[in-house]
């Protein structure tokens, strides 16, 4: 990995094409879990990579787990400008201690559905609950990087939670009713 | 007991993004449409940058090549017209240089003249003082014989004169003698010739030719007068 990422520096296009192909779908995923949306995700990752192979050889990056650190906060804040050009976060600032908690079942939810009830929030909500929850962002840095206030992160976390809970408890109900 | 969602959530998501499964996207298509892959298909490999580096490098020295012959073929056309034209130049500048050498030759002869004019010069001056002294000489001869004339002149008057006084003393003499009944006869012929030896010489024989003969009718002496005491005793 280590002369792969040396070739890369190098722009070696053979190298590149082979990075290409080892991140291309790890990448996507993170586009697209932000972009919902196949067309834009693909033109997000075509930037990163360009952004990748442009920025590498300035950086001192010779470990693969770096790298992909690197290329995946690359991806995510190309998403995140993507999503800024589009995207108007209402500033909803009144948020109760309630709506603030973490969300939490008695069930163990299945993966597939807890990821497509995180798909199927709205593009603001989305973003900031996966800037939070996933990706481990503070609301201060939510803020500077969607270009919003730490106020209208924080009420976007909260509705995406709101909207979570009313999905899990939907989801909850039609298992009960299963069994 | 509760589970965090949240937590299930973040577990879902990375197990999600590190599947090793196809997601379902044109990886191929998508390379191929992004810009570095153009970048990739435009880079030629490096025996085909060194061929057409060749190639250049071959049309450009054959570019050289023609324009160079081309240039040649102008250039050798402006001299040839140099060339006629320097022709035609030609005979002027020769004419030109002619008249140096010439001029060199003149000034050899220059040199040689100016000795042969000294030469002359002093020549001239010598011929010069032979002149004066020719002219002071001719003048002396014109002086001489200007006195030469005058005592020429002179003797002829003094000997009209004395032919006249003598013939003067003649006619006296003889009317004298006719008076006294003397008679002189004088031969005119003889005293004609006499005339012209005047001066010089007297032949004796000549003077033989004169004769003088004297008649005394009175009976009385013959006396000699003076005047004939030359001529007689010569």
């Amino acid at each position: 990995m280590k002369l792969l990422i040396e070739q890369i520096k190098k722009k070696n296009p053979k190298a590149q094409q082979k990075l290409f192909h080892l991140y291309a779908d790890y990448l996507f995923r993170i586009c697209y879990r932000y972009l919902n949306n196949r067309e834009l995700a693909e033109e997000v990752l075509s930037q990163s990579f360009l952004t990748i192979f442009n920025k590498l050889h300035k950086t001192d990056i010779s470990e693969e787990k770096v790298l992909k650190a690197w290329m995946k906060k690359i991806s995510i804040n190309n998403a995140l400008m993507e999503i800024r050009k589009k995207t108007k976060f209402h500033s909803v600032e009144l948020i109760d201690d309630m709506e603030e908690s973490e969300i939490s079942s008695d069930e163990i939810l299945l993966e597939n559905d807890l990821i497509q009830m995180v798909l199927q929030l709205p593009i603001g909500y989305r973003t900031v609950f996966s800037l939070y929850v996933i990706e481990g962002y503070k609301h201060e840095e939510i803020a500077e990087q969607l270009n919003i206030s730490v106020g209208t992160s924080k009420s976007q976390l909260s509705k995406a939670r709101k909207s979570l809970k009313e999905m899990i408890q939907k989801t909850e109900i039609s298992h009960e009713a299963i069994r | 007991m509760k589970q965090s969602v949240e937590e299930q959530i973040q577990n879902a998501f990375e197990k999600w993004d590190d599947q090793k499964s196809d997601i379902g996207f044109d990886k191929d298509a998508l390379w191929d449409r992004m810009p570095v892959a153009d970048e990739k298909k435009k880079r030629l490999p490096w025996f085909k940058l060194v061929a057409v580096a060749i190639i250049f490098l071959l049309s450009s020295a054959l570019a050289l090549t023609l324009f160079q012959k081309q240039d040649l073929k102008q250039s050798h056309l402006a001299l040839q017209a140099q060339v006629e034209t320097l022709e035609n130049v030609k005979p002027e500048i020769e004419t030109h240089t002619e008249q140096k050498i010439v001029y060199k030759t003149k000034e050899v002869v220059s040199n040689q003249a100016k000795e042969e004019i000294q030469h002359l010069n002093k020549e001239k001056l010598a011929l010069q003082s032979q002149i004066d002294r020719l002219r002071i000489k001719l003048a002396i001869n014109s002086s001489i014989q200007k006195y030469l004339k005058d005592s020429i002149q002179g003797i002829h008057q003094q000997y009209l004169k004395t032919q006249q006084l003598f013939a003067q003393k003649l006619a006296e003499l003889k009317n004298v003698n006719q008076n006294q009944a003397l008679e002189v006869e004088i031969d005119q012929e003889a005293l004609l010739a006499l005339k012209k030896d005047i001066v010089s010489e007297t032949n004796p024989k000549q003077a033989k030719g004169i004769r003088i003969s004297f008649k005394n009718k009175n009976k009385t002496k013959e006396r000699t007068t003076s005047i004939f005491q030359g001529l007689t005793e010569n």
